[in-house]
């Protein structure tokens, strides 16, 4: 894939990617920063990339990445601790939100991986094996992640303490 | 799913600055390609930013597509598979730039919104994408040869002979070195076939496959083809200039071997096919 084609896919999905680095941050200007280096890390190593119907997942997994060390390079955002991934076995209705679950408000007390999960879960709309690649992660543990994320921003919306 | 989580997280506005940002990670990555010197984004005031940005003249990210000659909606980016939609009545027409091809399709003169169902397949010995679209009545046969005969990469490129009135296919043979890329478009509908240099560990390979014996283009090759259509046969022309249909391909000659027995038990007898075999990019003499 050459920069032309790589700038053409970057332009079909720049708002999906400025969305979910959006998440990790909630500012613009922090947002647009992840975004750049993604792009930056993304043509960089474009030469990576064997096949290119997986530019998708890819970049999504670039872009998820510079998000997190962009959390752990400020000192003024503290990451929270990620669920301690103990893979079990979730049934499917376990991960189902209920629609007043402000996914969203709670994103912040998530850390860094268990955040990717919602977001790319309940926002973008991947698949468990979508979400496994990106991650690349088992497919039960992606669904222990969520299964635990659930719980917990339930816990925090409950106590109104949601935010970042 | 829609969930009141999902509802906030669409509303997020896109910042008008987002093109600026993809293009200054972009230019930053050629940059260091050629000078091996890094730099940050990171803390660069707005205001200097917009600075850079207007003194050095750099045209936002788009600029880079807009050299492609396709402007739709990507649908998908494939090597092999298929794409389009169930459609008829199309014609093709073609456009080249640089090493890209554009195949259009239109109908009573008016651009289509999606591609005809299309169906891309790649060969080795020698190197080749056979592509197939359906519901299609016409197609200007020569200037689309042309387009692809004007790339670099391309060796050969000749249409295949189908039973089926409104499907049209061409064989695209490459130099050896190349592969290429599809990406299927809507609004208008369009299919581009990039074709670019790629060092492939397959290059020295032997490849084994069955076939039948040469032909001339007609009837015959497309009874053939038919006849082995669940083998995944394909059309191939020879140095001679005659054709063949090939039938499967393999890593070792015992697999081939395997593979024609059980075409043999299958078909009750001689299928008329033998095992051959050929280097990657190599087209069989005769």
């Amino acid at each position: 894939m050459d920069k032309h084609r790589f700038a053409e896919r970057m332009q079909a999905g720049k708002q999906k990617y400025y969305r979910m680095a959006y998440c990790y941050v909630k500012n613009e200007h922090d947002a647009l920063d992840i975004v750049s280096e993604a792009a930056y890390k993304g043509l960089k190593n474009i030469h990576t990339l064997r096949q290119p119907e997986y530019f998708d997942t890819w970049m999504t997994r670039i872009v998820m990445n510079a998000a997190t060390d962009f959390l752990r390079k400020n000192a003024r955002c503290t990451p929270c601790e990620d669920t301690v991934l103990e893979t079990v076995a979730v049934p499917e209705q376990a991960l189902t939100p209920e629609d007043s679950l402000d996914l969203y408000a709670a994103l912040g007390s998530l850390g860094d991986r268990d955040r990717s999960c919602v977001v790319l879960r309940y926002f973008e709309g991947y698949g468990f094996s979508e979400i496994a690649d990106i991650l690349q992660e088992a497919e039960p543990a992606v669904k222990s992640r969520l299964y635990r994320a659930l719980k917990k921003m339930r816990v925090v919306l409950e106590k109104g303490d949601a935010g970042r | 799913m829609k969930n009141l989580g999902k509802t906030n997280y669409d509303e997020i506005p896109i910042s008008e600055e987002l093109d600026r940002a993809i293009l200054y990670g972009m230019k930053r990555a050629e940059r260091e390609k050629r000078r091996a010197v890094g730099e940050k984004w990171v803390g660069v005031a707005a205001a200097v930013f917009c600075v850079f940005f207007a003194g050095a003249n750099i045209a936002p990210v788009y600029a880079y597509a807009a050299e492609l000659p396709v402007v739709g909606a990507i649908v998908r980016v494939l090597h092999i598979g298929e794409g389009g939609t169930r459609t008829d009545g199309a014609h093709i027409s073609a456009d080249t730039q640089g090493e890209t091809v554009a195949l259009y399709f239109e109908s009573n003169a008016d651009a289509l919104d999606a591609v005809p169902f299309y169906t891309a397949v790649h060969h080795l010995a020698p190197n080749r994408l056979v592509l197939t679209v359906q519901g299609v009545c016409t197609m200007d046969t020569q200037a689309v040869l042309a387009s692809l005969l004007a790339a670099d990469a391309v060796r050969d490129a000749y249409p295949s002979i189908i039973g089926d009135d409104s499907a049209y296919g061409f064989v695209i043979v490459l130099h050896r070195g190349y592969t290429y890329e599809l990406t299927e478009y809507a609004k208008p509908a369009a299919l581009s076939i990039r074709f670019y240099p790629e060092e492939s560990d397959q290059a020295e390979a032997t490849v084994y496959y069955l076939r039948t014996k040469a032909m001339p283009y007609g009837e015959e090759l497309s009874l053939a083809t038919e006849e082995f259509n669940q083998e995944n046969a394909t059309q191939l022309k020879t140095e001679s200039g005659d054709y063949i249909v090939t039938a499967g391909q393999y890593a070792t000659e015992a697999e081939a071997d395997a593979a024609l027995r059980e075409l043999e038990t299958r078909y009750g007898g001689d299928t008329g096919l033998f095992v051959a075999a050929g280097a990657a990019d190599e087209v069989p003499e005769k």
